[in-house]
């Protein structure tokens, strides 16, 4: 909703693929709840229910987990002690919804801090407005342990008085138009605790599902039951895990919160106190900040696979360049040529007044062992320096950077490495990947000569030709022959005259990807002692040129 | 001229992609000598192949493709019977010494069982490397030898009957390899003889085997690169191509004609023979069974045997001795036999069973003196038909029926018949569209909407459904391949009860296999293979009802002291019949249901015989044929009963001129329209292959030339077009409903005699029959049968009757069995414990028995320590202070509980004391889930069950209930049937297509219902024609409700 807002009143459910179901709702809005649609449902069973409405997306969980995350860090402003609800192996509110396997609360420990904002109420009402803001409406709850702030937050009935001083309010969502739920907030003293608990399911003590219907099998159907029962008999009979969690709550037993750390940002950032369209100035100051980025990543053992640098302008545009690399780096003389080298197509139209690059996609660095008499000279293979020495050994380092180089300038498209796949239609056999692709699938990129080995041993290769024409050539015959291939073909205004065929080899295949490929492969060699591989198509019986052997 | 000698069909599972039929018909058509089948490691498929070759007058070879571990594959092909009996030992050797659908065999086995077989070996350059399967029996040492080593081996084995496979298939260098050939043939001493390599019948099936390669290797086709043939040459070829491709093999055509000249044994020698050692030594089996008739015959008749059935017995074992069936009625003999020694009851049916003989002998309690002389259809000599008799078996001990017939005759001599599992459009679908790489989701999408049907007319709309336009090349691929694909074969499994038993061993008839049960095994060929070349198989098959009428004896015995058989219950008793015509039949077998129970106010059965009808005609053959209506109206006298001549009057006399039964069907096709008796079978069989709907209409324009020339006229030939056409949707014989009425008539008269005892063992012998527990016990209720609930102090495994004294009325108590998820184990140990004294209290029951928690969570969960005090919360409270473990430690045994038990647990409400006894046990004795919401649903003007009947017809209604079953017949017209119950009685919806689509989400996941809808009132049954559903499981909770889906 906060990301698409398109999709506000709109029925909306998230799917996922269940193991046994196939595709299953993993969350749905109020809007399609109304359709009847829950969550579990099957995908298709949800569709029927709203044929042309509904729309679906992926269930995203990491996504979610890390915009949960990212709300901790926001977070950060009421207290420095913020963390995602932890949840353990053993409890999971209900065994239905995938989505309640997940985190989904933030915890915060506002103990000192709430004096900041004036009093308990202020932060709340701050609270709420932060996140609505955001465009979330929220459940918040303070309570004198993390146990019942949860329990409040999440089984608290609105207006329904809990205890005698507690405070309820409900925040209507005005600036959010997209839904009618409101934000909710309670808030129970801590000498309340115990009896503001009371009144709630014993779901709200954060317990397995199993205890949970056992405590309804046992017709318990509230916390305040659980406390004139016997400590000794509750832990036999429903496990240790239900009374700890009595006690978290009730503030018997201490409970930590795992405070949330965001990870490490490896960037680096420069602002000029005198804007400048000097090139070189600027070239200095990205050859420093890249040291001073090596600098950083050397202390995590991590390289540059992919880098961004983004330079502002005083015109307010920014100039954005980003680079991939074949094998994670610290080189900064490296880095920066492949960053020249994107410039050199385009040039700053207003004086730069900030540069920040950052490193948006890392690996561990590999290490090399250093060899006494070829030192792992990296720094000297520049684009301008001497040539290597014939005598050193290509060592893969070197190779990378020349792969890096070459992408980086031709395009990484054209730096391309030929796989052999498992296709019968000679054309679709081979298949080029660039060697430099952005992302993240470099990450598992490693040694050259791990990869150049081929997938599969393919029979015969003296049979395919090296060169392929591609798309083949429609050829014509000056003498044709009733079987097999003609006598004499006309190729590049030269005639050849065939002497000897192989063949036919035939080859149907392709149907599944339209047409069906029908064709007659001849090998042939002529009089003058070249070979070429000639196929007939048998839909037609045109001839056509598609191989050269060397 | 040529011969194909390598050629599979798709009894090769997902490798060969044509029907032996197709396979065998191509071949004719283009002229080849004669068409060797050689599937891989079986001959699943060869009779199928040899009725087509017999049809299409080709010579077949019999032969299969043998894949040992340690070698290359070879062909094997059987010159004579007794090389045929070794491949058959060899395919059986290495099937049984694998899994389910594997085979394991080495070089040694082979040469082992060489005996006369002609070998072919492919040298497979390319092949794969042979792999041994690592779980065989014993691991081999690792395959170090060459080709040339193997081809010696091969040459060592089989001599001068070893030939080398030439294969060219346009690859990529044929000459090359036709030189290799060469070679190799000229090094090893081995004769080059060309093959094809055929795994379809046209270059067409090239797709279709490209889906079943990649269905095969679990992958998309675009992703199985290598794994496919580049090319379609392996289909069956011209023979001009195929003389231009093995021009460079001089000698290697002709060759293949002397192997077809070698081979001259064909299936139709196979003789079959009957066991005959169960006549004693100096007795003939015919001296045997007259015999054995005959003490039979006087044990049945005390008083004399009557005349009529002197003489019936004397003309049908005149019969039996003509046509050499002696052995097969012995068999059978032997069978029910052992049952008897076993206190199993059985019961015969089919063609055969009900003769006098079959009475005789105790097959069949059919007493064939009363029941007037029904049965022409025994066996005749002029249709050379096997006699056809089914046992049936109490369904629970029907494996010590068959596991006596393996140990009397041996593996070696008896199996199952298989079963041969093939493709419907919903597998196919699946398997199709994930080989075409379509999404899962697409694939689910469009195989739930095919809900098990197997007409594919809708192919189309579904693909529609799933968004892919069916005229778009993807969907017209879909179509096609989908289409091709039906009715393939995908594995062999077994038959129901269908056993093969062999005088000599079987395994030299046909190859047997490992079935997935454990200790089944099963022969290769299915009930119509062995029908084709006459082999007669004897039907066990298990019938639930005939547990439970045997335990329903037991307790008449145990508790009335009066011994009861099939055989002498009383017949023809007025009450139990009155109670028949008033549709009071829940329990009763085959007229439980709620069709048959509609049909039974307006059939009125009076006599046995009405039975037997009311059995037959409530089958889609005859209603869809439309034959009910004039049946019934000519019972009733209200339309004349007429018969174009005496010979079809002679047909159709006994049921009113209206075909009823498949018998009456074919002899029509014979009297009416001229068929010869062969002709007339192949209509049974058309009749019988349902899943190809089509196939009777092939013998439209037969029947209705054969009428007209018979001077019939076109409106009566249509019209027995029509129903004949009708019983191929599903028919019932005469002779099986014969039986089945038998047992309708015991089963209603133990019913209404003995009404406690009934439903007991109605509920000892569950799961069977069409009622849940819940409703068998409210039906024994309203036969003034009381219930008691379950109680650890009362209660056995089992229902029991327990007997208060002064009423003598017994009351029935529920049996630890009715508790869902509780083990027999643990009742047996409550059992045991109890036998040495009552118990008296937690701490003493818990000790004696030393159950677990789980066992005693379920125990009171199903509040079944009231006896002792608890209730059910307080129960399930002490249960959980148990620890998880099963038996505590034995210092602590002694100590007892220190803990005091609770007692301020809140008692439940009779509502949450329904919902928990559902819970537990799906049934409650304390009240109607319904009856706690009924003032809620008098707000609601919902109508009871039983004011239904008050009503006007046409009347609109409102009705709720739980929903007991749902069922929708396949000739209804998508209309579905749903039984709802209340707390007063049951309401019968009818809900058509329409509606149920547009509550589909009420009418498939909410157990409870508020219909609303019209009531049609028709001889006093009720019908609600619904129109709008409501759901109410919401108003009452969670009950987790099953109810049975019959779709």
């Amino acid at each position: 909703m906060v990301t698409r807002p398109e999709v506000i009143n709109h029925p909306v459910a998230l799917a996922f693929r269940d193991p046994r179901q196939g595709q299953s709702v993993a969350a749905c809005c109020h809007e399609s709840q109304q359709h009847g649609i829950h969550p579990g449902m099957p995908l298709s069973e949800a569709i029927s229910l709203c044929p042309d409405k509904l729309q679906v997306y992926p269930y995203d969980a990491p996504g979610d987990l890390e915009q949960l995350q990212h709300l901790a860090t926001a977070c950060k402003q009421f207290s420095p002690l913020v963390g995602v609800e932890n949840i353990g192996t053993s409890f999971f509110r209900t065994g239905l919804s995938i989505t309640d396997r997940q985190p989904q609360s933030l915890l915060v420990n506002i103990t000192g801090t709430w004096s900041l904002f004036g009093n308990e109420q202020q932060v709340i009402r701050q609270v709420v407005r932060d996140f609505h803001r955001r465009g979330y409406t929220i459940h918040l709850a303070i309570a004198a342990t993390t146990g019942a702030a949860w329990a409040l937050s999440h089984f608290a009935y609105p207006r329904k008085p809990l205890g005698e001083s507690s405070w309820f309010a409900s925040f209507p969502a005005h600036d959010t138009d997209h839904t009618n739920t409101p934000s909710l907030a309670w808030i129970l003293p801590s000498q309340h605790t115990r009896e503001g608990l009371g009144e709630l399911s014993p779901a709200a003590l954060r317990i397995a599902e199993k205890t949970l219907q056992q405590l309804h099998q046992a017709g318990i159907e509230t916390i305040a039951t659980l406390y004139q029962l016997p400590r000794l008999s509750l832990s036999n009979r429903l496990g240790e895990l239900l009374l700890k969690r009595l006690d978290q709550s009730l503030g018997a037993r201490e409970e930590c919160l795992d405070v949330y750390h965001s990870p490490t940002n490896f960037s680096v950032h420069q602002h000029l106190e005198h804007p400048t369209d000097n090139p070189q100035t600027i070239q200095w100051l990205i050859l420093s900040l890249l040291e001073s980025l090596a600098q950083s990543l050397t202390e995590h053992g991590q390289g540059v696979l992919q880098l961004d640098c983004h330079l502002q302008c005083v015109s307010r545009k920014t100039f954005q360049t980003s680079i991939s690399l074949f094998e994670a780096t610290i080189d900064p003389s490296h880095l920066d040529a492949l960053l020249q080298m994107q410039w050199n197509h385009s040039f700053l139209q207003s004086p730069v007044q900030e540069i920040t690059i950052v490193a948006t996609c890392t690996a561990p660095l590999e290490s090399y062992q250093r060899s006494l008499f070829h030192p792992l000279e990296t720094d000297c293979f520049h684009p301008d320096s001497t040539s290597p020495q014939p005598q050193q050994p290509l060592n893969s380092r070197r190779l990378a950077h020349l792969v890096d180089l070459l992408s980086h300038r031709l395009g990484t498209g054209h730096v391309v490495r030929p796989r052999l796949r498992a296709d019968a239609q000679p054309e679709r056999a081979y298949q080029n990947i660039p060697w430099v692709t952005p992302g993240k699938q470099n990450r598992k990129r490693s040694l050259l000569h791990k990869r150049v080995s081929p997938d599969r041993t393919f029979p015969l290769p003296a049979t395919r030709p090296l060169q392929l024409l591609s798309p083949p050539l429609r050829i014509t015959f000056t003498v044709e022959s009733a079987n097999g291939p003609p006598s004499q073909f006309k190729y590049q205004q030269q005639h050849y005259c065939i002497e000897h065929t192989w063949g036919p080899e035939r080859i149907e295949t392709g149907w599944w990807r339209g047409p069906t490929i029908r064709r007659d492969y001849y090998r042939v060699q002529t009089t003058t002692g070249q070979r070429f591989w000639l196929f007939r198509e048998r839909h037609h019986h045109h001839w056509h040129l598609h191989g050269i052997f060397c | 001229m040529y011969v194909e000698l390598n050629c599979k069909t798709n009894f090769s599972f997902l490798q060969g992609a044509s029907h032996p039929d197709e396979l065998v018909t191509r071949a004719a058509q283009l002229g080849y000598t004669a068409l060797a089948i050689t599937d891989r490691n079986t001959l699943a498929g060869i009779v199928r192949a040899h009725l087509a070759a017999q049809e299409a007058g080709l010579p077949l070879l019999v032969g299969a493709e043998i894949t040992p571990v340690d070698a290359p594959p070879c062909l094997l092909w059987a010159p004579d019977r007794s090389a045929y009996a070794a491949l058959c030992r060899l395919i059986t050797l290495g099937r049984r010494q694998a899994e389910k659908g594997q085979c394991y065999l080495t070089l040694d086995d082979i040469s082992q069982h060489s005996s006369n077989l002609l070998a072919g070996i492919n040298p497979c350059w390319n092949g794969p490397v042979p792999v041994a399967i690592p779980d065989g029996p014993s691991p081999l040492p690792t395959l170090a030898f060459t080709t040339a080593q193997h081809l010696a081996g091969y040459h060592a084995i089989f001599a001068d009957r070893c030939y080398l496979l030439a294969e060219l298939h346009d690859g990529s260098d044929d000459q090359q390899r036709s030189e290799q050939l060469i070679d190799l043939s000229q090094r090893v001493g081995l004769p080059l003889v060309a093959t094809g390599n055929v795994h379809y019948h046209v270059a067409g099936r090239i797709a279709l085997h490209d889906v079943l390669t990649a269905i095969s290797q679990g992958a998309t086709v675009a992703d199985i690169g290598t794994r496919r043939f580049p090319n379609a040459q392996r289909h069956l070829r011209p023979l001009d191509q195929i003389r231009t491709r093995y021009r460079h093999f001089p000698g290697s055509l002709q060759r293949t004609l002397e192997i077809a000249q070698r081979c001259t044994f064909s299936l139709a020698e196979l003789r079959y023979e009957y066991p005959e050692e169960l006549a004693p030594n100096d007795l003939t089996p015919i001296m045997y069974l007259r015999q054995l008739a005959r003490d039979g015959a006087l044990q049945r008749y005390p008083e004399g045997i009557p005349v009529k059935v002197q003489q019936l017995l004397e003309h049908e074992l005149k019969l039996i001795e003509e046509l050499h069936y002696e052995a097969y009625f012995l068999t059978v003999w032997d069978l029910v036999r052992f049952a008897r020694s076993q206190e199993i009851l059985c019961q015969g049916r089919g063609s055969a069973a009900n003769s006098a003989v079959c009475y005789c002998l105790n097959i069949t309690s059919v007493d064939p003196e009363t029941s007037d002389v029904l049965f022409e259809r025994f066996i005749s000599r002029e249709r050379n038909e096997a006699p056809d008799i089914d046992v049936d078996f109490e369904h629970e001990r029907r494996e010590e029926v068959l596991q006596y017939l393996y140990t009397r005759y041996g593996r070696e001599r008896a199996g199952m018949t298989a079963v041969v599992t093939t493709y419907r459009s919903r597998s196919a679908i699946r398997d199709v569209g994930k080989a075409l790489g379509l999404s899962l989701d697409r694939v689910d999408i469009m195989t739930r909407n095919i809900e098990g049907s197997t007409r594919h007319a809708s192919l189309e709309d579904t693909c529609r459904q799933a968004n892919i336009e069916p005229g778009s090349p993807l969907g017209k691929r879909l179509v096609t391949l989908v289409d091709q694909l039906i009715g393939f074969p995908r594995h062999l499994s077994q038959h129901v009860g269908g056993m093969v038993i062999t005088r000599g061993p079987l395994c030299e008839l046909v190859p047997v296999e490992n079935a997935a049960m454990e200790g089944r095994t099963v022969i290769q060929w299915n009930k119509d293979d062995l029908d084709t070349l006459g082999i007669l198989k004897v039907d066990c098959l298990s019938l639930g009802m005939l547990t439970a009428i045997h335990k329903c004896f037991q307790l008449i015995e145990q508790h009335h002291g009066k011994q009861l058989e099939l055989a002498t219950i009383p017949a023809d008793d007025k009450q139990v019949y009155d109670m028949i015509c008033q549709a009071d039949t829940i329990g009763v077998f085959q007229i439980e249901s709620r069709a048959q129970m509609s049909m039974l106010p307006r059939l009125r059965p009076r006599s046995y015989y009405d039975l037997v009808i009311e059995v037959a005609i409530v089958r889609p053959g005859p209603i869809q044929g439309q034959m009910v209506h004039p049946y019934l109206r000519r019972r009733d006298g209200i339309e004349q009963v007429t018969y174009p001549n005496s010979a079809i009057r002679d047909v159709l006399k006994k049921t009113l001129g209206v075909p009823l039964f498949q018998e009456q069907a074919m002899r029509l096709a014979v009297v009416a329209a001229g068929f010869t008796p062969g002709e007339a079978d192949q209509l049974r069989r058309a009749m019988g292959a349902w899943k190809r709907p089509g196939l009777i209409d092939q013998f439209r324009q037969k029947l209705l030339r054969g009428m007209r020339n018979n001077q019939l006229s076109e409106t009566f030939a249509k019209q027995v077009f029509r129903q004949i056409r009708g019983f191929g949707e599903y028919g019932f014989p005469e002779s099986h409903a014969a039986s089945f009425a038998l047992l309708v008539y015991v089963s209603a008269w133990l019913k209404h005699h003995y009404p406690a005892a009934f439903t007991v063992s109605l509920i000892n012998s569950q799961p069977m029959g069409f009622y849940g527990i819940a409703q068998l016990i409210q039906d024994a209720q309203r036969h003034n049968v009381s219930a008691l609930p379950v109680d650890i102090s009362h209660s056995d495994w089992d229902c029991t009757l327990e007997f208060t004294r002064p009423t003598r009325s017994p009351l029935l108590r529920l049996g630890m069995r009715t508790i869902t998820g509780l083990s027999w184990e643990t009742a047996d140990r409550i059992m045991q414990a109890r036998s040495s004294g009552s118990f008296d209290g937690w701490q003493d029951f818990q000790q004696r028995t030393g159950l677990s928690r789980a066992a005693l969570m379920l125990l009171a969960e199903a509040d079944a320590f009231t006896s002792l005090g608890f209730h059910r919360r307080q129960a399930i409270w002490q249960a959980l202070g148990h620890p998880v473990k099963e038996h505590p430690l034995p210092l602590f045994e002694k100590l007892g509980d220190p803990e005091e038990p609770l007692t301020n647990l809140p008692e439940m409400t009779l509502a949450e004391e329904v919902q928990a006894d559902y819970r537990s046990a799906n049934l409650s004795l304390k009240g109607h889930p319904l009856s706690c919401c009924r003032a809620y649903l008098d707000t609601r003007q919902v109508t009871p069950a039983s004011r239904l009947s008050c009503l006007d017809d046409r009347h609109p209604v409102q009705v709720a209930g739980i929903v007991l079953i749902k069922q929708r017949p396949s000739n209804a017209r998508g209309i579905t049937f749903v039984t709802l119950e209340d707390e007063t009685g049951t309401v019968n919806l009818v809900i058509h297509e329409k509606t149920w689509q547009n509550y589909q989400r009420i009418a498939r996941h909410c157990h409870s219902w508020i219909a609303h809808g019209t009531l049609q009132l028709k001889n006093n049954v009720a019908h609600v024609v619904v129109d709008r559903l409501e759901n109410l499981s919401e108003t009452l909770e969670d009950l987790p409700i099953r109810s049975r889906d019959f779709h």
